[in-house]
């Protein structure tokens, strides 16, 4: 059974109370007129697969997952020929629930943007996935969606990675983010251009937290006075608390439409720092089998030429090694920089990897 | 006329300083052999010293006056030659360590014959111009000088710690380390002397930096 | 907003250094207990003197290496404190002194410091004292007569089980006497059933990997079993070989420090075994009866290289089994930013 040897930490989950409110609506004021020109028609069984693909491209829908435009994805997927599509729900990492509340409150569009992309794609199969190690839900999530089967990954966190595991061998897929299918179907029922993402607002500093469908450009600090802010904040995150980014100025600070969560945190209580022990619990953890221990190490004492032969081009930047450091290193930071110094010494090199 | 000599003195000046402050055991790792085994006493300490003194001096000069005739013999008898000649200035040594003590030479063992031949590791000491005969006598002298701190310092301590004498004159310790005459002791001694010397040499360095400028 | 640097993950697990070096130490505590219980508050004393010398020693090199002191590192404690465990209660001061100050001078701070030093300090200054005093390190004060605290000690001194099994006899000692600690021997190192109390105190906190210490117990009772060197059963011949010495202290506390030994947990099993192995070869071909801090010291040489080849071995691994599945996945359309 998949899941059960994976390598990885058991986290905290904390989706509650943001994942069980409706999801509310923060548009701007330009929000109803976002709408594009097209003669295609507005039913779905009107539509060949090449006319969802240059709907979603006028939409110009982006996949949350990594950035890419939702269309350029069904076109490959087209291609080659995929027989499953998987509408990702899946939030493995705390606090965010941004995929997986759209999902549940607005499952009737996302089951309609799924059906859709199976159709655009040519395949013959849809799927929800969700993570399956959620412990503090108030409501179970339905084994069906509208009809569609909900999967369920199991794992440790990191999980997103691992999800083509859970399915059969031999059979291709490719894994779209739910949101996006969300937009999708907007854009083919209301010919309506992606100008709103779905963030989870939560943290222990925000008074209501909640899901909002917020429109993009609008600023951090918006979001959290739309939710209320109980302190005043010590550590604003843009993203997840494993993998955001912190921010210094929610004024200045804009989301976009791969944004998946606004945190705002009250300071953690004497956060020292410690030189390393060499425990090496890093290297138990490791989802891909490296060895972060000697990796920092030798980041730290200059020795490039050594991160060749620890395979440091594996890394997926989880956080799971700073994550259980005992003494507080920023490991998975060091690594990533490192990877940006090599990239930038080697120009000319393939497009993004990892 | 003067101007130059002050100009060789200053020369002869700044390589004897700088072979002082890197000290070749120490610093530069040579002959390290003897220092760890059997630099356990100040008595064995004295002893290799003379040693090294009566080798390293004669094998140096050796190099200098015949550099001629030594460049024409071939690369693999040259080193054969000057150990044969190292090996051969070991019998006025052995005359001179002798009235040093009964049994100094069951406790100096083979390092009696390896000290002698290490002089030759001398002659490529670092910051030693290869085929340079004209400070020879200065580097003999100074090599030795070194050789005679690092050992006279390993042997000093290892004797105080696990005997409590110096040269066999007992110092009122109360508690002996009786390991210290082991050679891992002798291996740590050397390497907290030669830490020691390291941040001394770079204070000296520091201080008398200005001078070496001109 | 802020100045600092605030860097993902955002989020850190509640355990710090200093909380698995507080669990070591109170998974001593009960030893020291059952220590004071047979020989009296000298033992105690002992372990206060050693600790602190050992603390102290530790300051003084940080503050010569050029940085402050950083009192929540606990490294040097826990140091000072397993020593006088491996010592007989009857043992002077000053050798426990000496001890402490050559394992944090000159074992652990000149070979690294916290977290990168290559040899056990513990087991070092063990060594060292015991190749200074032999007489004084193996001989020990029968339990249940307390020791004076301080000036002469006039108790009647006897060599361990282990002096025996050196010599080829068989231990007189009922076998139930022998797990509870009842006999001369160590301090801290003959009750075996505390031990193996902390030994599972310590696996649940996860400040120790269970690897090395079981391939270290199995690869030694196994030496033990095919070639026993006391005319007894071979059965007896493992219990006797195991429940003497340091040795399943030394499988608990020294070869379980995260910090020596490798990092991987099938390095690790290799690692102790290596060290069940060489530990029985010094007690049956060495000069000393007491052999697991030597063979430990021998093996944690062996670390670096081991850690070299296993990363080595995982490439392979990698591209592999494991390469075949992250294949599998990158044929599918999946990306992760």
């Amino acid at each position: 059974m998949p899941g059960i040897l994976t390598r990885g930490i058991i986290l905290e989950q904390y989706k509650e109370p943001a994942l069980n409110r409706p999801v509310r609506e923060f548009f701007s004021s330009s929000y109803p007129g976002m709408l594009f020109e097209s003669s295609l028609p507005r039913e779905a069984e009107e539509l060949g697969p090449e006319d969802i693909i240059r709907l979603a491209e006028l939409a110009g829908i982006v996949d949350e997952r990594d950035g890419e435009p939702l269309y350029r994805k069904l076109r490959q997927a087209a291609e080659q020929k995929v027989q499953i599509i998987v509408a990702d729900a899946i939030d493995d990492e705390p606090y965010v629930s941004s995929q997986l509340g759209p999902m549940l409150k607005c499952s009737e569009e996302a089951a309609e943007g799924l059906r859709l992309a199976v159709k655009a794609a040519g395949a013959q199969k849809p799927y929800f996935a969700v993570y399956k190690n959620i412990t503090d839900l108030m409501n179970k999530i339905p084994r069906t969606l509208e009809g569609i089967t909900v999967k369920r990954i199991r794992g440790r966190y990191p999980a997103e990675f691992r999800t083509t595991d859970d399915f059969e061998r031999g059979t291709s897929l490719a894994v779209l983010g739910v949101c996006s299918l969300i937009h999708l179907c907007r854009a083919v029922r209301d010919h309506r251009i992606q100008s709103t993402c779905f963030v989870t607002v939560a943290g222990n500093c925000v008074a209501n937290p909640m899901n909002l469908e917020a429109s993009a450009g609008m600023t951090v600090a918006q979001l959290l006075e739309r939710c209320g802010l109980a302190d005043d904040p010590g550590r604003v995150i843009v993203g997840g608390p494993m993998t955001g980014v912190a921010c210094r100025d929610t004024e200045a600070t804009v989301i976009s439409a791969g944004t998946r969560a606004v945190l705002a945190f009250r300071e953690d209580t004497k956060d020292r720092r410690y030189q390393c022990i060499g425990c090496g619990k890093c290297v138990e953890c490791c989802p891909e089998n490296l060895t972060p221990f000697y990796i920092n190490k030798y980041i730290e004492k200059g020795r490039m030429e050594m991160l060749d032969f620890y395979e440091i081009d594996r890394c997926i930047s989880c956080g799971t090694c700073s994550y259980v450091c005992p003494a507080k290193l920023d490991i998975a930071d060091n690594i990533k920089a490192a990877k940006a110094a090599r990239r930038k010494n080697t120009t000319g090199g393939l497009g993004d990897a990892r | 006329m003067a101007s130059e000599r002050t100009a060789a003195a200053g020369g002869l000046l700044k390589r004897c300083k700088q072979a002082l402050a890197e000290n070749p055991v120490l610093l530069g790792g040579l002959a390290l052999a003897p220092v760890v085994m059997v630099a356990t006493t100040v008595k064995n300490a004295v002893a290799l010293m003379i040693v090294m003194a009566c080798t390293l001096v004669p094998v140096m000069l050796l190099e200098a006056v015949l550099a001629k005739y030594l460049s024409m013999v071939p690369d693999f008898a040259r080193m054969a030659l000057c150990a044969v000649f190292a090996a051969a200035m070991l019998m006025p040594a052995r005359l001179a360590v002798a009235p040093l003590a009964q049994n100094i030479f069951d406790s100096l063992g083979m390092y009696f014959a390896l000290t002698g031949v290490s002089a030759l590791m001398f002659l490529h000491s670092p910051g030693r111009e290869p085929e340079g005969p004209r400070f020879a006598v200065t580097d003999a002298v100074c090599g030795t000088l070194g050789f005679a701190l690092a050992v006279f310092l390993t042997g000093a301590v290892r004797e105080a710690l696990s005997l409590g004498t110096f040269w066999g004159v007992p110092l009122g310790f109360s508690v002996k380390f009786p390991a210290m005459a082991m050679p891992f002791a002798g291996f740590f001694t050397a390497a907290f002397w030669a830490a020691a010397w390291n941040s001394l040499s770079r204070l000296i360095g520091r201080m008398g930096g200005g001078r070496e400028v001109e | 907003m802020q100045d600092k640097e605030l860097k993902a993950p955002h989020i850190r697990m509640r355990e710090s250094a200093r909380s698995a070096m507080l669990d070591v130490v109170i998974a001593l505590l009960p030893l020291y207990f059952m220590a004071a219980y047979f020989y009296g508050m000298r033992a105690v004393a002992l372990g206060a003197v050693s600790a602190a010398s050992a603390v102290a020693a530790d300051m003084l090199c940080v503050l010569v290496s050029g940085r402050l002191p950083n009192l929540r590192d606990l490294s040097a404690l826990v140091t000072g404190l397993l020593l006088p465990l491996m010592l007989p209660a009857s043992i002077p001061y000053y050798v426990v002194i000496t001890a402490a100050v050559f394992a944090i001078a000159v074992v652990k701070h000149p070979f690294g410091g916290v977290g990168q030093n290559i040899f056990n300090p513990a087991a070092g200054g063990f060594a060292f004292i015991s190749v200074c005093w032999p007489s004084l390190v193996f001989s020990y004060p029968q339990p249940m007569f307390p020791l004076p605290i301080a000036g002469e000690l006039t108790a009647r001194l006897a060599e361990s089980p282990a002096h025996a099994l050196m010599l080829g006899a068989v231990p007189t000692i009922d076998t139930l006497d022998l797990v509870l600690g009842r006999f001369a021997g160590p301090m801290g190192v003959t009750n075996i059933l505390v031990l193996g109390t902390c030994f599972i105190y310590l696996l649940f906190r996860k400040v120790i990997s269970w690897q090395a210490p079981v391939a270290f117990l199995a690869a030694a009772a196994a030496t033990a079993y095919f070639s026993p060197r006391i005319p007894a059963s071979r059965w007896e011949s493992v219990v006797f070989e195991l429940l003497s010495g340091t040795l399943v202290f030394a499988g608990v506390f020294l070869l379980g420090d995260p910090v020596t030994s490798p990092k991987r947990g099938l390095s690790r099993f290799l690692y102790g075994a290596l060290a069940g192995g060489a530990t029985m070869l010094f007690r049956y071909c060495g000069g000393f009866e007491q052999a697991a801090a030597f063979a430990l010291l021998l093996v944690n040489s062996f670390t670096l290289l081991i850690d070299h080849e296993a990363e080595r071995l995982f490439r392979i691994v990698r591209r592999g089994i494991l390469g075949f599945r992250a294949y599998r996945r990158s044929r599918r359309i999946v990306k992760k930013v």
